[in-house]
């Protein structure tokens, strides 16, 4: 256990990436502290005290007694890992589940890429971003989500890997997909992901966040 | 929409000739079709909250009632019932075979039995970015698919070596989007990878319908 860190999440209060780590501190109920970085107007992501902790300039970044971690889903393996004693956000057995949860992983990070853009064309007025192409990537994948969750509930499986407890997978895929409509991607055709939010949301210590209603 | 989709506790979100509308099942298993629109500040009401009894709406609070979509309480004013006049745009809304019917003006009934009668296996729905006469189109070109009408299809399909039939219902969802419903009858053996089969083969109708 790192039970003993004194653990400190420098992130915004805006993104998707953030988002997902703070989720898991409150399911797991993990004392830290928040640096709140001020991105816009601030560019807090651009000063010297946070490029030398993450020279990409993304968050969020997880700061521990020795060691800065970056990359949320990395923040995350890192939590599940150390911070859940049941190991059920997380399951290393059997192989093949936990290949699956590295596969959404994956999925989630194309999927943030897509609605993140789209999000700061519409939100931040980033106007340089091609939202168009950005709203198209996410519905092909929002579609992709939405055929996997259909069939998953076919078999009585309420989260996205076969397991009876949601993983950090979809934890990765939450965060995007229920905040996709900031970016004009609307859930509109996607009834079984639309019950999957609902099922999230009603987790207990589930975190809302602005944009992000309860269940 | 499915009946079996209407979650408990959920409100899902559907559209019909380009009227958006919020679907919810209370918990004495009435179903509800909605305008998706609060009247009071014009907010989906499909980001409200199924309380089993009524539906809250998110942005203040208002709730109405399963069945006539009164307004029964407003959080700024909670000592007093409100108006009879205050209530959600409900739609005519009829269950049949599993699957809910809704009619935007007036009782319009559901088409008699499409299944004659038999169990059939609801397959999952599949949308398209296409309008409904592209799609019917693009069906009976695809799939060798006969209408009976403007929204219904048949399709002979060969199922465990036996003749079975693919009925095809169209919702037009708006001009420019298409849902199409879909059951088979008789009810195959292997169920799973039937659904397979055919959420498969209706994604090549929509990529075909898309590509035109």
């Amino acid at each position: 256990m790192t039970s003993g860190d004194a653990l400190t999440l420098h992130h915004d209060d805006h993104g998707e990436d953030g988002y997902k780590v703070r989720l898991l501190l409150a399911f797991l109920e993990i004392p830290h502290r928040r640096q709140q970085l001020d991105i816009y107007p601030g560019q807090d992501h651009r000063s010297d005290a946070f490029m030398a902790l993450n020279p990409l300039g993304s968050r969020p970044v997880l700061v521990g007694d020795d060691f800065v971690l970056r990359d949320s889903h990395a923040i995350l393996q890192y939590l599940a890992a150390g911070h859940d004693s049941a190991g059920l956000w997380s399951p290393r057995t059997p192989a093949l589940e936990m290949a699956r949860i590295a596969m959404w992983l994956g999925f989630a990070r194309e999927l943030t890429t897509a609605v993140s853009a789209a999000r700061r064309h519409d939100t931040l007025l980033e106007t340089s971003l091609d939202a168009g192409a950005a709203r198209a990537d996410a519905h092909r994948l929002l579609r992709v989500l939405d055929e996997h969750l259909w069939f998953a509930e076919q078999e009585d499986q309420a989260w996205l890997c076969a397991q009876d407890h949601p993983t950090i997978a979809d934890i990765a895929c939450f965060a995007p997909t229920i905040l996709c409509e900031e970016g004009g991607v609307s859930r509109l055709t996607y009834p079984a992901i639309r019950r999957w939010l609902d099922r999230f949301k009603r987790l207990p210590r589930f975190t809302a966040m602005a944009g992000v209603f309860g269940a | 929409m499915r009946l079996e989709e209407l979650a408990p506790r959920h409100v899902a979100q559907s559209e019909l000739l380009g009227q958006e509308i919020a679907l919810w099942r209370a918990d004495d298993g009435g179903v509800n079709a909605w305008e998706n629109r609060c009247p009071h500040r014009g907010v989906r009401l499909s980001i409200g909250q199924n309380t089993g009894l009524d539906l809250r709406c998110r942005y203040h609070g208002w709730r109405f009632a399963s069945g006539d979509g009164r307004c029964t309480h407003i959080p700024a004013d909670p000592s007093r019932l409100p108006p009879a006049v205050l209530r959600a745009n409900t739609y005519h809304v009829a269950v049949q075979e599993g699957f809910v019917w809704v009619a935007l003006n007036g009782p319009d009934v559901p088409p008699t039995s499409l299944a004659g009668g038999r169990p059939w296996l609801t397959l999952r729905s599949m949308p398209v970015e296409a309008g409904m006469e592209h799609v019917r189109a693009t069906l009976i070109e695809a799939m060798n698919a006969i209408p009976q009408d403007d929204f219904v299809l048949i399709a002979e399909v060969e199922q465990d070596r036996t003749n079975a039939h693919l009925t095809l219902m169209l919702q037009p969802m708006s001009g420019a989007r298409t849902l199409i419903h879909a059951a088979l009858a008789p009810i195959p053996a292997d169920r799973l990878s039937i659904l397979r089969h055919y959420a498969a083969r209706l994604a090549r109708v929509r990529d075909t319908a898309e590509a035109a």
